[in-house]
């Protein structure tokens, strides 16, 4: 298949638009059909993997035609090492959420379902776009299904959070528009009136450099807002308050991974200089948010917002990762990009699971549920380990990677982020002993179904991807090497200083690779 | 002072006082000559250059505007015509149903 | 002056599209008179010879007539598709409301299609009297339109205040219009690009009165702010097709004049003050009318004050005249027709007294009582706030895309951060037709076929723009270039 990419893009939209004509009341025919789709997509995403090549820096798999010729505008699609795990993310997490959501969508479920897999084509195009235009088309286009989704099914409060999510966004992202636009006219100048968007055309144009501080702070706005970076985070509470399920699963998951995958495709590449003039205020930024997200969500009474306000603390780390701008920090980076999208997805899932059956997500309702739904329980404990880092599970690594890295570039930010990991020990734990262990206190406690086969069946995967990236981080990690070195080597040309770690140092260095991996990188 | 000045300082007056009196006369009638009043303005200028350039169009361009300013009126008192019968009342102010 | 003979080869050519409109007007009044039964027929007739007229453009002759005053070229095509295309929707739209309101007459439909031919001849004027005739043909059917509804006393109110405003304002262009004889000796633009072109031209302070008065016309009629009150007042108490027909149409008209205007005034502009005039009237455009389309509970109201902001940033890209300059207007329009006349139709189709104001709440819960009109709606509102995939994202990169590589980055940054603003009252009316439970007594929607497949037109339209706009743009540039090129 030459245009596998295209296919797996598209087909959750193809599939969405004949589900408009089916009759309302063919509930488990449109749930099923979603379902069944969004399957498909997600094992023809799995040829994208077999189809990958190892060793290979830039895109592969590349479909590029032209949409705007007028504009240099293609449609070009392509992955490489930093793109390809977010895609299997996306692909793996919205069959998962539509089965958890089988039976908790009562209202409107087959416009549920569209949204949904409007949202599926939307993120993927954002990952598989390697034309600047294209990415941002995308980037936007998530922001309609996610507002509807909020704003229709979310909690009491979903029409004051959906569009403070929408209007945060949007205003970021608006400004990077105009960062693009100003971008490609320079780039169209320097290039003697060519106009391209291709991601790597745009690598070279030359920025004096207040332009580009100011585009810097134009993309990274749009990023930081996305990710959300301490203090533009506050959207991001209310968002996964309100939002179902569903929604929360795929903002955290996916959506904030948004922010985190541009600033490794755009912001560092593009404006290497700001980025390493910069690099400090964010990694302050980050870290403040991991520890402040941890301090916040320890004394939060609701588990939603307990587990909202661990992504703020999490993705710090991602933020961190990339600005330390090591081979082993980014790698770290971009796992645990999926490790929370794995971690934090199973998370809201089983908060959900609880809150479909009792109404309520307030800690102090509950305790000794160990009890009464014992499957539950071992679920939760293993998606909270998997989120507090213990070894042998996915947490760990990501975190291991960030860390050591960013530990030689910025050793005292690194060491007030390591303590974002005990606090992350401290709030879950303290979660999991109020929810689940002791007496039960409430009566209504007593006779809680227990886990439902199809949300144990959406967990499955979850569960499955946890321990393989634990145990067997490489088979990820090498793939994503000699991307994220040549990232690396893009931005050391540009200004040799010591901060940048060199990729043949760095992979030495790394701890956690093995012997086989770093042949495959010699090139 | 050059003959034209003096031309284009009348037309100037004529054009403030009907611009004025649209502004702040409240009787739809005599808004509508005020209204007038500044397109024949504009007429005292079109001929007045026409005469000193030696040039038709500003003449051409005259005839055209009286005819316009006659379509313009019909339609006009007919509106007014209307909203008499709506109000019986043809004070600009009356007509308030719109918020604005 | 030369001697040409008074009409060329082909000059029945040249006004085809025109004497469509005007014969066509003519015979549906007599259609209407003579055959009053079959008056509920005018309407598709009316379609019928829009769509005759747009198929006339395939003979028109293109080049300058009747003396060099009347210029067709691919940019008048365009802008004839953009006029042909808003006079189709709002026939269609009107088909039903006339008929819903109980006043259906072929005289309605033939006042669209003169007030057409004015639009068309200020596109094509190469004269300032062909382009003033034509604005004034326009108003006319204008004012009689917009009082159609005449036992309503909002649609009468409204056709005065456009009277008086119209009027006045049209004192104002012919004022300017008069100087700038005086100065220039001529009122055909291209002798007047020939004396501006002159290196040793003064700009005397009587030459910016002229271009202040001419620009206040040209605002007024525009709808920028400050010139900017009467739109609200109109546009609420116009029959509802009327109302997106004049928010669409009209502008286009003018906007296409005023870059003729612009263009013949090119060389002089750098020395002089006037286009930062026209920049400070597009700011406060922007930031007037979203700011103020926030606090807008009446859907036609918002949508007035959201034109005004969107005639803002069309004239960003006027500031420089250039061939991205003029195509971005000219995609600009044609997507505005699309969405605006859109969210115009599903408002015209609220069955209530039209003298009430259609506010928000007449809106809430449709996306699940008629999901294809909601569907429509939604569809306008994202477009109208430039989100991706749809036309109004494309033709708004354009724009700001033209403003930002002829240096006017500090504008478009203004535009950026407005449409921000923008973004919520758009969404709103989202928030209001999926999230907001319907109320008991709720607003019927009749929607009849013609007004449905209006709707169907403009969504259809809307993303086929926004996603193959390739053929619009190769058009437009094309068209472009030819106007510039002289």
């Amino acid at each position: 298949m030459t245009n596998l990419l295209s296919i797996v893009l598209w087909l959750p939209l193809l599939a969405a638009l004949p589900l408009a004509l089916f009759p309302r009341r063919a509930d488990a025919a449109i749930k099923g059909w979603g379902l069944f789709f969004s399957l498909v997509t997600f094992l023809l995403s799995l040829k994208i993997v077999l189809g990958f090549q190892e060793g290979i820096a830039g895109f592969q798999l590349i479909e590029s035609v032209p949409w705007i010729p007028q504009w240099g505008i293609r449609y070009s699609l392509g992955v490489d090492g930093i793109s390809l795990w977010l895609v299997m993310l996306t692909t793996l997490l919205t069959p998962v959420v539509l089965l958890a959501s089988w039976n908790s969508i009562h209202k409107h479920p087959k416009e549920y379902i569209i949204a949904m897999l409007v949202m599926e084509t939307a993120m993927i195009g954002a990952f598989l776009a390697t034309d600047v235009m294209l990415f941002y088309s995308f980037f936007e286009l998530t922001l309609i299904p996610m507002y509807l989704i909020i704003g229709v099914w979310g909690g009491a409060n979903r029409v004051y959070a959906a569009i403070k999510f929408f209007i945060f966004t949007i205003a970021g992202s608006l400004l990077m528009l105009l960062g693009i636009i100003y971008l490609g006219a320079l780039h169209a100048r320097q290039s003697g009136g060519v106009p391209s968007f291709a991601v790597q055309d745009l690598y070279g144009t030359a920025l004096s450099p207040t332009v580009s501080t100011l585009l810097f702070i134009a993309f990274t706005l749009a990023f930081a807002i996305k990710v959300p970076l301490f203090p533009l985070h506050t959207w991001l509470p209310d968002a996964h308050v309100e939002a179902p399920t569903g929604g929360s699963i795929l903002l955290a998951g996916v959506m904030l991974k948004l922010g985190t995958y541009g600033f490794l495709r755009f912001v560092l590449p593009y404006f290497p200089k700001a980025s390493l003039d910069y690099a400090p205020i964010l990694i302050a930024l980050a870290v403040i948010g991991i520890v402040y997200g941890a301090l916040v969500a320890w004394v939060q009474p609701d588990m939603k917002k307990l587990v909202a306000y661990s992504s703020v603390s999490h993705l710090g780390f991602c933020v961190l990762g990339i600005f330390a701008m090591t081979q082993a920090s980014i790698e770290g980076s971009i796992l645990q990009m999926v490790n929370h999208g794995l971690s934090t997805g199973a998370l809201f899932l089983l908060v959900g699971v609880i809150y479909e059956r009792r109404h309520t997500r307030l800690l102090a309702d509950y305790g000794g549920i160990a009890k009464t739904m014992p499957l539950y329980a071992v679920c939760f404990v293993i998606a909270m380990l998997s989120s507090v880092g213990l070894p042998g599970l996915n947490g760990f690594v990501g975190e291991f990677l960030i860390l050591s890295g960013s530990f030689r570039t910025y050793p005292g930010w690194t060491t007030v982020a390591a303590t974002g990991v005990i606090l992350a020990a401290i709030y879950l734990l303290w979660l999991v002993q109020r929810v689940f262990f002791g007496p039960i206190t409430n009566e209504e406690n007593r006779h809680i179904p227990d886990i439902a086969w199809n949300e144990l069946l959406a967990l499955a995967p979850l569960f499955v991807f946890i321990v393989w990236i634990g145990v067997h981080p490489n088979t990820f990690l090498r793939k994503m090497t000699p991307s994220v070195e040549q990232l690396l080597a893009q931005m050391s040309n540009e200004k040799p200083q010591e901060k940048v770690m060199t990729a043949s140092s760095s992979t030495k260095d790394s701890g956690l690779r093995t012997q086989d991996s770093r042949k495959a990188v010699s090139r | 002072m050059p003959e034209i000045d003096a031309w284009l300082m009348l037309s100037g007056t004529i054009f403030t006082v009907g611009l004025v009196g649209v502004i702040i006369r409240r009787n739809m009638i005599t808004v509508l000559m005020c209204i007038e009043l500044m397109l024949n303005a504009v007429n005292i200028n079109l001929v007045a250059f026409s005469h000193r350039l030696g040039s038709l169009e500003g003449q051409v361009f005259t005839i055209f505007i009286i005819t316009v300013a006659a379509g313009e009126a019909a339609v006009g008192l007919a509106i007014i015509i209307q909203l008499y019968r709506l109000r019986s009342s043809i004070n600009v102010d009356e007509a308030r149903e719109l918020n604005g | 002056m030369n001697l040409t003979p008074l009409l060329e080869a082909h000059w029945i050519n040249a006004i085809l599209p025109e004497l469509v409109l005007c014969i066509g007007g003519m015979f549906l009044i007599l259609f209407d008179a003579f055959a009053p039964k079959a008056r509920s027929l005018t309407g598709p007739i009316a379609v019928v010879i829009f769509i005759l007229c747009a198929w006339s453009q395939r003979f028109v002759a293109v080049g300058t007539f009747f003396g060099g005053t009347y210029e067709v070229g691919g940019i008048t095509r365009v802008f004839d598709i953009t006029f042909v295309l808003a006079g189709i929707l709002c026939t269609l739209l009107s088909a039903d409301y006339l008929e819903r309101e109980g006043i259906t007459g072929g005289e309605f439909y033939a006042l669209l299609m003169w007030g057409t031919v004015g639009m068309m001849m200020m596109a094509k004027g190469l004269d300032l009297l062909i382009i003033i005739l034509g604005l004034e043909l326009l108003s006319i059917c204008i004012f009689v339109l917009l009082g159609f509804q005449r036992r309503l006393p909002v649609s009468n109110e409204a056709s005065l205040k456009y009277f008086l405003m119209g009027a006045f304002a049209t004192g104002f262009i012919l004022y300017g219009t008069a100087l700038f004889y005086g100065a220039t000796e001529s009122t055909n633009i291209n002798v007047m690009a020939r004396w501006f072109a002159n290196p040793d031209v003064t700009i005397t302070p009587l030459l910016t009165v002229a271009f202040v008065l001419l620009m206040a016309g040209f605002g007024f009629k525009l709808a920028l702010a400050p010139f900017h009150p009467w739109a609200p007042d109109v546009y609420q108490g116009a029959p509802t097709p009327v109302a997106g027909w004049l928010s669409v149409a009209p502008k286009a008209a003018t906007l296409i004049a005023l870059i003729r205007i612009f263009h013949a005034m090119g060389p002089v502009l750098p020395q002089t003050k006037w286009m930062t005039i026209v920049a400070w009237l597009a700011v406060l455009s922007m930031i007037i009318g979203n700011s103020v389309a926030i606090a807008q509970r009446d859907l036609k109201r918002m949508l007035a004050y959201s034109g005004i902001a969107q005639v803002g940033y069309m004239t960003i890209a006027m500031l420089t005249i250039n061939e991205d300059a003029v195509a971005s207007i000219a995609i600009y329009t044609i997507v505005y027709a699309l969405m605006n006349l859109g969210a115009f139709g599903v408002i015209s189709m609220l069955a209530k007294n039209q003298n009430d104001p259609q506010t928000l709440d007449d809106i809430a819960g449709l996306g699940w009582r008629r999901p294809f009109h909601a569907l429509a709606l939604a569809v306008c509102m994202f477009s109208l706030s430039g989100l991706p995939p749809t036309g109004g994202f494309v033709s708004k990169f354009y724009i700001f895309r033209t403003a930002v590589q002829s240096g006017h980055t500090g504008i478009a940054l203004i535009g950026i951060i407005t449409s921000i603003a923008s973004v919520y009252y758009y969404l709103r009316v989202v928030y209001y037709l999926y999230m907001k439970e319907s109320a008991e007594g709720q607003t019927r929607i009749d929607g009849g076929i013609f007004a449905t497949g209006a709707l169907a037109i403009s969504i259809i339209g809307i993303f086929l723009i926004g996603i193959w706009p390739t053929p619009l743009f190769h058009a437009a540039s094309y068209a472009a270039h030819l106007l510039l090129a002289r």
